[in-house]
This record gives structure tokens, C-alpha cells and sequence, in this order.
């Protein structure tokens, strides 16, 4: 079931009535109160997800099963070497599953390649299950959780089976954490009006987002990515930048809708993005772009393997400062290009991406080398008060606006890379550029509208910086209010395009 | 949550009257426009026409009869039905639509070829926009959901416009008077296709097939019984095609033979100009190798009314 979907558009308040009236208030006084509101959870998230699918959710099934059970046998193995035991073969379990129908069929045509041989009897041709990195990877953080002692095991089955199966994020995100997220479906959730205002909010600024920015950059960039040869350098470059904005509208969009929708329920979850684009340097990009998956790459395998202070080993203690901090950034930059390598895998099996991941670990590198990668921990052109309170500015300095540029052209430059479908399109896209028309005027024939509405969204966004959504705007007026939530619910509609299915649904 | 219930339903159906309005506004600014798309759904829906011979087909109905030269040349009154797509079905929504609001007619000249036999959802089909401001017409509702919409598109406003920029923009527009469109305008619901000579798709393509679709046989069938028993007459006639496309078609035997069978069964005749015919064989007489250009398409047109006239003797 899409976000954006007739068949959403009812399934919402009928879950979010039944959710509130039936399984909260007529069983205030059962007991089993929370146990049946769980229980609606994973019933209606199995919907929404079965919607696509249904056989799929065997596979989310097993994984769910498969994880809560090694939170119990990392509780009870009697030695540590016993639970590493079993959190190792959860991760090899839940990583095979998704190895085989994500990874599989790549690897297979490249052995088949490698060797000349005939790859078709080899491949399996599995279709992909919709969401499987995103539930994966959350499976997979609460075993390594539990095993750090982070969280305490759950004895719950359908509180963890809610966590896991959780419909507003089961398929794209933000990818959860047990710490976060389970607790929230081991105690009572209260209605909160505010909050649930809020979240209505964050979902119609999704939509916007998606809708009117995302899907119609879509038709564009698909236009130009069919037929490269046949653009101009300068229209080239346009539909590299639509596509920059159509992967944000796109994704970002998801995710307020996601954390909007879980703001309706009760239950708070993590961000997702925060400002990407008006970021200074690539490495304030990585704190701020998909921000679930890049702190779970930190977490989970960026510091595990030593991060940016690695431990020296002992060899290297008697041979001087020098050569451990020699070994130190070497360290650092080889965990760097593991997690890029990683990251840009994890969205697909397609030697492109992991050169869309090399090239960000080429632009972080130098940053990390020069101890410059932690330099822009605040939003841009803000003030902090003495009292904690931030202060925005109208406009950034040149210096500032020039870093959040040059950013902003490394960005695009990568999602070339992203949107390709093959290492020769990029080449292909990348000469096309270069050519002698990239100063003529693009073809901007039929996207004059979306033009304006990407200033529009910008311009909100940089407003809005600081906040925790681009509609955040409680504090205004409530005829200014009802009068933007009708202007975008116009505008929805107004610049609808073709129904785009979410980016993120293929990784 | 009982005061978020109570403001976000209050919310809710200002916005849903809203989208009512807009809905309803849309549709008719859409009839008001000089556009050929629109423009015979608004004589249809007024139910003026009063014709004796309605011209009835696809793209190659509206654009290859000439009303005024049938009208002249046979002394009739004459309005053109064609309309943009081929399926059977849709062509067939338009022609009950106009039952509907106007007098039946004497004759019917139908436009066949390869490409009638078939069925298509019509929001799915070319120039499906035609059809979006028909909905509030009652009477239509159960032609439309025959088509392929759906009950969303009658009841819930707007459903259907989405995803039609530019319609959504003009309608509001010409209904605000802002603007008033006059593109491509049709007379007598016909509308000429122009442009050179384009022979991009034909040699794109190694062959074309003429399917048959059962479903859409039956329907047809069904369509001429229907006029029989009206004492319509309906004459199939199917227009000049450029030769090269016609010799690049599988299967038209079969359909030449079905329309032949129809004429046979329901007592009238099916003229094919698509073979043996000169206009045929030049591409300077078409735009694409099925759509005449507008001086071909006069000639035709004479030579076409002279054959009715001789057929129907008068007074037609």
C-alpha cells in the first residue's frame, strides 16, 4: 500500500479509529489492554504490508521470529562466547536471507561474467520483498543491542512482532532502533492532541513534498535519463539537479509521512533527514541525509571496528607517536571506506552504487584527514543564546552560502552516479554534460510550475531549519494555519503528476 | 481527542465542499472551451444537434468526414461524433451520450478499421481528458463505470483531475474567464488533422497487427442490432489509409471479411477505401500514415458524399 494511495487514505483513520476507540478506550480497564493494542498493530501493519505481497510476509515473519528468539538465547546462553554465538547467527540468518534476495543474482551474473560462462542456470530470479534492508536491519539491531546490553530482551512476542512490523516504517524507514522504538510498545501510549496535530502536519508537508516536487521531477528526469545522447549539456545538468530534489522530495517525503503517521499512534520516531542540502561540507551531508541508516553504519560497524580512534596495537606502542598516528588515520580512512562501500551497497545490487558510496568516501576522507569533519555540528546561520535558544538568521554569510553550494554540487554530482543505471551511463551522462551546449539554456519546456515549487520548498525549509519539520507552524495564527493546510492540500492536487512509486521501496 | 475528531472532520468537509466547488467548476470551464476535445461534448450535453446523419468512429472519424460537404452535397444535417482514441467501447460511451440528450438520428456513418475491434479503459486512453467533465451528467454514470472509471471517479470530487495539470489549470481559468481557449477548435464536431507528412512511427515499426477483440465484437454487434431494430442505417465505411501502412498490417483480411459479414447481416454496406483507392498511395495526402490531411481529406470527402447520395437517393 503506497503512502500516496487511495487505499491509504482510507486504511489511515480506520486503523487510527479502531486503534484509538476500540483497542484504548472500550479496553481501558481489560489488563490485556496494551496486548490487544499491539496486536492490532501487527495485525493492520501485516496488512498494509500483504497489500503488495502477501507471501512476503513469511519472510518478515521469519526474521521477526528468528530475532526475538535470539534475544532470549542471548539471555539465557550461560557464556558470553554462547551469546556471541547466537547473536552471530542471527546476523549470518537475517543477512543470508536478504544476501539471497537482494545480492544473489548480482554476484552469480559477475562469477558468470568472470568466467565466461552461461549465468542463466544460475540465477534464481527472485523478485525483491519490498522494504527487507529496512526490517532487516532493525532485526538486526536489536540482537546486537541485546547482546551489548543495551536494551533488555523482550519476553513480548507481539510487542516485538509491533516493532518490527511497525506500518508507518516497515518499508522505508527510519530505520528503528530497539532502544528507541520497543519500550515505546511495552507501555500504555496516551492521545496526545498536540502531537497528533503535529503529525497531520509532517504528512501533508510529506505529501507536498513527494507529490508535487518528487513526482514531477520524476517525469523530467526519466525523460533524460532514456535518451542522454540526444540532451543538451546544460539540460544535462538539470535533470541531475531535479533528481537531486526528486530523491529528497521523494524520501525525505516518506519519511515525514512515516514519522507523521507514527505521531498519530502514540509513538515518537527517530529523524530521518534535517536540512541535507543546505549543509557546508559533505560530512555535516552524512549527519543530516537518511540519518537512521547512517548512524546505524556508525553504531553497528563504524566503531566496531575502531572508528576514527582505533585501538593501537601493541607492537606499535614502543615505535613512536608518529607511527600510531600513522596507523590511527589509516584505521580511520580504511572504516570510512568500509562504510561507504557498505552504505552504497545496501541500496542495491548494482556496481553503481557502490561507486556512488566510493565517491562520498573520496569526498570525506580529506575532511577526516584534516580533522574537519566534525567542524559544522549546528544548523546553518543560527546563534545559540546563552540560554539554549537558537537564533536564526534571514540569510547565510558568503562564506556560508558558498560551502552550502559547493556542497550542494558534490551532491548532485553523486546522484548522477545514484540514478544511473550502469558505470557506462555515467560515463555516457558525464561526457554529455561536458559538452559545448552546457551553456546553452536548458530545456525547462513544461516544468516552469515545478521550477516554483522547488523555490517553494526551499524557501520553507530554510525558514523552518531549525524545526523538526518544514510544517512545524503551531505557533502561527490559526487563519494562517487552516489557510496553508488548504493552500497545500490545493497544491496537491493542482501539481499532481504520475503516481511515482517511493525511491526507497527497491532498497 | 474528542476536539481533535471534531476539527479535523469540521476540516474535513469544508475541504471536501471545497473540492466540490472546484470540481464543479473545473468541469464547466472545460465545456466552455474552443477546444475539440470539449467542444461536441457541449453540443451533445446541450442537446441542440438534431442531426439526420451522425459521423461515428475514432481519431479517423473526426478528422476524415467533412459535415458540411455531406450536408451540401446531399442535403442532410450532419454532426460529427469521432472523437480522439479508437476503442469500441468509448466510441460507443459518446454515441449513448448523445442519445441521451438528443433526437436519434436516420443514419450513422461509422468509421471501422483495424483498430475499432478492441476494448480499452478509457481513463487509460488517449486523450482521456475529454471525458473527465462528464460526470455530472447522472444519466452517464453507468456508461462511464462500463468504460473503466470507477465509483471514486463519480463521487469523490476532483479524484478523477488528478494528475491533469494542465486541464485543471485551463478549466479553472476559462471558468473564472480569465482565459478563453480557442485551440484547435472543431465545426460540427469535426476536427481536421494537420501537419506534413510524418513517417517517423510507420517506419518504426516491421508490422502492425490487426487484432480482434471478442468482447469488443460483441459489443459492436450488439450496437448495430440495436440500430437495426431502431431503423437506423449504419454505414461502415472505413477511410483511405496510406498503402504503406496498409501493406505493413497482419490480419486484415479477417478484418475486412467481419465487417463484410455485418454489412451482410444487418442489410447495409461496408466501403473500404483503404485498398485499390489512389489517395492511398501518396504520402502528400496524409499527416500520419491513418490520418488524412485536410486537403486530402476534402477530396475524399466530396467523392465520399457523392457515393452516399447515389446510395440514399434523395430525399435523404
Amino acid at each position: 500500500m503506497l503512502f500516496n494511495s487511495f487505499e491509504y487514505l482510507l486504511f489511515l483513520p480506520i486503523v487510527f479509529l479502531l486503534y484509538w476507540f476500540v483497542f484504548d478506550y472500550a479496553l481501558r480497564r481489560s489488563k490485556h489492554q496494551l496486548l490487544w493494542q499491539n496486536l492490532f498493530v501487527v495485525v493492520a501493519s501485516y496488512i498494509f504490508y500483504g497489500w503488495w505481497d502477501w507471501r512476503f510476509l513469511i519472510l518478515i515473519a521469519i526474521t521477526t521470529i528468528l530475532s526475538f528468539l535470539s534475544g532470549l538465547g542471548i539471555e539465557y546462553a550461560p557464556t558470553q562466547r554462547g551469546k556471541k554465538a547466537v547473536m552471530i547467527a542471527n546476523i549470518i540468518v537475517n543477512l543470508g536471507i536478504l544476501g539471497i534476495y537482494k545480492y544473489y543474482d548480482f554476484f552469480a551474473r559477475e562469477f558468470a561474467e568472470l568466467f565466461g560462462i552461461e549465468s542463466d542456470f544460475l540465477l534464481f530470479h527472485l523478485i525483491l520483498p519490498v522494504g527487507i534492508s529496512f526490517y532487516t536491519f532493525q532485526a538486526l539491531s536489536y540482537s546486537i543491542d541485546v547482546y551489548r546490553k543495551q536494551i533488555q530482551p523482550t519476553h513480548d512476542i507481539v510487542a516485538f512482532t509491533a516493532f518490527l512490523s511497525f506500518f508507518p516504517q516497515l518499508v522505508a524507514g527510519p530505520i528503528e532502533r530497539a532502544t528507541n522504538l520497543l519500550p515505546q510498545f511495552q507501555k500504555k501510549r496516551t492521545f496526545d492532541y498536540a502531537t497528533a496535530v503535529d503529525g497531520m502536519r509532517q504528512i501533508l508537508w510529506g505529501l507536498f513534498k513527494k507529490i508535487v516536487v518528487a513526482d514531477n521531477c520524476a517525469t523530467y528526469v526519466d525523460t533524460v535519463f532514456a535518451d542522454i545522447s540526444n540532451q543538451s549539456g546544460s539540460t544535462l545538468v538539470l535533470a541531475a539537479v531535479l533528481f537531486t530534489f526528486q530523491i529528497y522530495g521523494d524520501f525525505s517525503g516518506y519519511s515525514d509521512i512515516a514519522i507523521g503517521t507514527a505521531k498519530l499512534f502514540g509513538i515518537k520516531l527517530m529523524r530521518n533527514f534535517n536540512v541535507p542540502y543546505f549543509s557546508r561540507d559533505i560530512a555535516e551531508f552524512w549527519r543530516r541525509w537518511h540519518i537512521s541508516l547512517t548512524t546505524w553504519f556508525r553504531d553497528y560497524v563504524y566503531i566496531p571496528l575502531g572508528g576514527s580512534r582505533p585501538d593501537v596495537p601493541a607492537s606499535l606502542e614502543a615505535k613512536g607517536e608518529r607511527r600510531k598516528a600513522r596507523y590511527t588515520k589509516w584505521i580511520a580512512v580504511r572504516n570510512t571506506f568500509i562504510i561507504f562501500l557498505l552504505s552504497g551497497f545496501w541500496h542495491g545490487a548494482n556496481w553503481t552504487f557502490v561507486l556512488w558510496g566510493a565517491y562520498h568516501a573520496l569526498l570525506f576522507v580529506p575532511l577526516l584527514l584534516m580533522g574537519k569533519n566534525r567542524r559544522y555540528r549546528d544548523t546553518v546561520a543560527t546563534t545559540t543564546l546563552p540560554n539554549g535558544a537558537i537564533k536564526t538568521k534571514w540569510l547565510p554569510s558568503l562564506k556560508e552560502a558558498g560551502s552550502m553550494l559547493l556542497t550542494f554540487a558534490l551532491a548532485v554530482f553523486g546522484w548522477i552516479i545514484f540514478r544511473a543505471d550502469s558505470v557506462a551511463m555515467i560515463q555516457e551522462y558525464i561526457v554529455g554534460m561536458c559538452n559545448s551546449l552546457i551553456l546553452s539554456f536548458p530545456n525547462t519546456s513544461g516544468i516552469n510550475a515545478l521550477l516554483l515549487n522547488i523555490v517553494v520548498l526551499i524557501f520553507v525549509e530554510w525558514w523552518m531549519r531549525t524545526k523538526q519539520h518544514g510544517l512545524d507552524i503551531r505557533h502561527l495564527h490559526p487563519v494562517f494555519r487552516y489557510a496553508v493546510y488548504a493552500g497545500l492540500l490545493f497544491m496537491l492536487f493542482a501539481f499532481s503528476g504520475q503516481t511515482v512509486n517511493f525511491i526507497y521501496f527497491q532498497f | 481527542m474528542k476536539r481533535f475528531l471534531i476539527k479535523t472532520t469540521i476540516f474535513l468537509l469544508f475541504i471536501f465542499g471545497l473540492a466540490w466547488a472546484l470540481d464543479y467548476t473545473i468541469s464547466k470551464g472545460l465545456l466552455k472551451m474552443e477546444d475539440y476535445r470539449f467542444m461536441s461534448w457541449s453540443d451533445i450535453l446541450e442537446g441542440d444537434i438534431k442531426a439526420d446523419v451522425i459521423i461515428l468512429g475514432n481519431s479517423r472519424g473526426l478528422s476524415h468526414f467533412e459535415p458540411w460537404t455531406i450536408d451540401s452535397v446531399c442535403g442532410t444535417k450532419t454532426y460529427c461524433l469521432g472523437l480522439g482514441g479508437y476503442p469500441i467501447n468509448v466510441e460507443l460511451l459518446k454515441y449513448h451520450c448523445y442519445l441521451l440528450h438528443n433526437i436519434k438520428p436516420h443514419y450513422i456513418i461509422q468509421q471501422v478499421d483495424y483498430m475499432t475491434m478492441r476494448m480499452l479503459k478509457a481513463p487509460h486512453q488517449h486523450q482521456s481528458e475529454q471525458f473527465l467533465p462528464l460526470i455530472y451528467d447522472g444519466g452517464m454514470h453507468d456508461e462511464l463505470l462500463r468504460v473503466g472509471y470507477t465509483w471514486k471517479d463519480l463521487y469523490i470530487p476532483l479524484y478523477r483531475y488528478w494528475g491533469y495539470q494542465m486541464v485543471i489549470k485551463n478549466g479553472l481559468l476559462e471558468a473564472l474567464g480569465l482565459k478563453h481557449y480557442v485551440n484547435d477548435p472543431s465545426r460540427m464536431g469535426h476536427h481536421y488533422e494537420r501537419g506534413a507528412w510524418d513517417g517517423t512511427e510507420l517506419a518504426r515499426m516491421d508490422t502492425i497487427m490487426a487484432t480482434m477483440d471478442t468482447a469488443a465484437m460483441r459489443l459492436f454487434e450488439h450496437y448495430m442490432q440495436a440500430c437495426y431494430d431502431d431503423s437506423i442505417k449504419v454505414i461502415l465505411v472505413n477511410s483511405p489509409t496510406y498503402i504503406g501502412a496498409t501493406n505493413k498490417t497482419k490480419g486484415l483480411e479477417r478484418v475486412n471479411a467481419y465487417f463484410d459479414s455485418i454489412a451482410t447481416a444487418y442489410n447495409t454496406v461496408y466501403w473500404n477505401y483503404t485498398e485499390n483507392y489512389d489517395l492511398c498511395n501518396d504520402t502528400a495526402n496524409f499527416c500520419v500514415s491513418v490520418h488524412m490531411n485536410p486537403v486530402a481529406t476534402h477530396e475524399f470527402g466530396v467523392e465520399f458524399a457523392e457515393s452516399l447520395r447515389s446510395f440514399f437517393p434523395p430525399p435523404l
